[in-house]
């Protein structure tokens, strides 16, 4: 039976979230593929992901931040004083910005001290 | 020039504020046919203007469907360049065009934004300081109409230039009257009649917006050059959302026109707004409506088609003195196919507006222009408006032509009639020419009642007897001695129409006169 990518997200999660070690999420996560191939749905796998760390994150209060850069920077220290234990970081290089950093968070919200937005507003 | 606008890019250098804000974004999870599905943005409104971030461009999309999982948005742009994936952030505005006198004599399309190549429409708020920039007024293309109390009854006026519909179907400012009839009726002929002839009428015109809604370029082009021609362009704007444009212009565009008549009514101004035509603006919906996965429903239209037009002819109103007085007139067009009245689209517009104006083809192949049948058509408020002058001339003339065609149609059956049958069939003709008219050439309306007057009493009967006999007659003179009597009426006793036009009513001395002036004419001809 073809199941929707969400609801086999939402049961990654539940099924995640109960176990406390990580070996064992380890163990569900491979089980988890196992299924996805089992019933010929591995192609929906990328998706599938992506919504888990969605619901992961709405369930445990987890936040995932993208910090955003137009080359590679050492932004340790930023990390440091705004990032908390626990938080999913990914850091991605996107030359539009030209100079600057774009923080994203959970996919909700955004802060943009990026070049490339004051000079979209002083031509604006 | 440029080194002022270096100078300009300089200070704004110097003296900007850096104020970052958390603001809310989603993502695109679906493109498709004008419409995105948005994930994200909990917080979004209904009708509000999302931001999508597509590589360089900064495309504007129209939330419409507010799910629990995900957003259906309207693109207002260019949908080839959306991906998925995308960012799209929240402005917090509602759709809104901005509003202003600087819109006369321009051609915009459905947000606002100038096609006519003579450049903004509004000077740049570049520059500007923030107290001037509050002076801009913005107008939701959403918008509550008037309520109960705001309200004041039709009273006055608007006269269309055309003899058929201000002697039996006149209309009243703030009312809401129907154009219906198939394609190549002369609807659209009947509105650029009825622009032309507020700047004819009055030195200042109330204002007129049409609004095309897919019509081909070319149209829109020759609609604006004879505009132009009669110097109706500059009391006049176009809004138009072409052929080309995208289903979500289509719909969005009588909004616009409304939300601009709406700036004009509440500075206390008469408006007159034209919507050529709203069955297409119905097809748009549809279009939105079922690539946004909503049930279909009557000819696959939504369930809200009806409350689509509704809540945009419930805009059009006489406001009371408390609130200005101004007034909106929707006239509403729409196409029916091959005459059909009775499909869906043409009896929710019937039922909504204060009247319909019913144009027939069979009508205009026989000649009869504007093609409007008088037994179909009716205005429902807009006797209360008529002027005296031209409800003492016209109070019998619906009635005698409905009496004339079903004698004709009874004549055609019957060989043998009596005297007094022909000679009412006979009047009926006459009539009949004197409410034909040539496109893009309203008449006035003293000029109108002076000629129905001399029409309906019998004076016109003489001209149209040929060698004695009654068969001879020729009622198709009519036009010309029409025309040949308001010239000689213009040239010799212009007094007269200045008295007419000026009192609006036929006083005792009034009629005395126009019946001296009109025999003095059959006599001299």
């Amino acid at each position: 039976m073809e199941h929707n990518p969400k609801i086999y997200a939402k049961a990654l999660v539940s099924v995640i979230t109960d176990k406390d070690s990580n070996k064992q999420q380890e163990k569900i996560a491979a089980n988890f593929l196992k299924i996805l191939e089992k019933n010929s749905d591995i192609k929906k796998a990328k998706e599938i992901i992506s919504l888990a760390e969605n619901f992961y994150c709405q369930k445990t209060g987890i936040r995932k931040i993208i910090l955003e850069t137009a080359r590679t920077i050492g932004i340790r220290d930023f990390k440091k004083s705004f990032i908390e234990k626990g938080d999913i970081i990914q850091e991605k290089i996107n030359p539009e910005l030209v100079a600057g950093i774009k923080i994203i968070v959970n996919d909700e919200k955004q802060l943009d001290f990026s070049l490339k937005k004051l000079i979209d507003e002083i031509i604006i | 020039m440029s080194y002022e606008i270096i100078e300009k890019i300089k200070q704004q250098i110097e003296g900007y504020k850096e104020n970052p804000k958390w603001e809310e974004v989603g993502k695109i999870i679906e493109v498709g046919d004008g419409i995105i599905k948005i994930s994200g943005l909990l917080n979004c409104q209904n009708q509000e203007v999302l931001l999508i971030e597509s590589g360089r461009e900064k495309i504007k999309a129209v939330a419409l469907n507010l799910e629990e999982e995900a957003i259906g948005a309207l693109v207002l742009g260019d949908s080839s360049l959306i991906q998925a994936g995308q960012t799209v952030k929240r402005t917090k505005q509602i759709l809104s065009v901005r509003v202003g006198k600087e819109l006369l004599g321009r051609v915009v399309d459905a947000l606002g934004a100038p096609l006519d190549g003579k450049g903004p429409v509004f000077s740049s708020s570049f520059g500007k300081k923030d107290l001037e920039k509050d002076d801009e007024e913005f107008n939701f293309l959403e918008n509550n109409a008037p309520d109960v109390l705001s309200r004041e009854s039709v009273s006055q006026p608007l006269h269309t230039g055309i003899k058929a519909i201000d002697s039996m179907i006149p209309i009243g400012r703030g009312q809401r009257e129907l154009i219906i009839g198939d394609r190549q009726t002369g609807k659209t002929a009947i509105a650029l009649d009825m622009i032309i002839n507020q700047g004819r009428e009055s030195k200042k015109p109330l204002v007129c917006i049409y609004v095309a809604i897919g019509q081909k370029e070319s149209k829109i082009a020759k609609i604006v050059e004879i505009l132009k021609n009669n110097g109706a362009l500059d009391y006049t704007i176009i809004v138009s959302a072409s052929a080309a444009s995208p289903a979500a212009f289509w719909y969005l565009a009588p909004f616009t026109g409304c939300a601009i008549g709406e700036y004009f009514r509440d500075k206390g101004q008469d408006g007159l707004v034209i919507y050529d035509d709203l069955s297409k603006q119905a097809w748009a919906w549809r279009q939105i409506s079922l690539l946004l996965r909503r049930s279909p429903g009557r000819e696959a239209y939504p369930g809200d088609v009806f409350y689509l037009h509704s809540r945009l002819l419930e805009r059009a109103s006489k406001l009371s003195k408390e609130k200005g007085g101004g007034s909106l007139t929707a006239i509403p067009i729409i196409e029916t196919q091959l005459g059909d009245v009775t499909a869906y689209i043409p009896t929710n517009v019937i039922s909504i507006t204060d009247g319909q104006i019913y144009l027939e083809s069979d009508l205009f192949y026989q000649g009869i222009r504007p093609a409007v049948n008088v037994g179909l058509s009716v205005s429902r408020v807009g006797s209360s408006a008529q002027t005296k002058a031209m409800k003492k001339v016209a109070g019998k003339l619906r009635l005698q032509l409905a009496q004339f065609r079903e004698l004709q149609t009874f004549v055609q059956f019957a060989s043998d009639v009596d005297q007094a049958t022909q000679e009412k069939i006979h009047k009926g003709r006459i009539v009949t020419e004197v409410l034909k008219q040539t496109d893009l050439n309203p008449v006035p309306f003293e000029n109108q009642v002076l000629v129905l007057y001399a029409a309906l009493n019998g004076y016109f009967d003489k001209f149209s007897t040929e060698g004695g006999s009654v068969s001879g007659r020729q009622p198709e003179q009519i036009q010309k001695i029409e025309a040949d009597f308001l010239e000689y009426v213009k040239d010799l006793h212009g007094e007269l129409l200045e008295e007419l036009k000026e009192k609006r009513d036929i006083t005792e001395e009034i009629e005395k006169k126009m019946k001296e002036v009109i025999e003095k004419f059959i006599e001299n001809t």
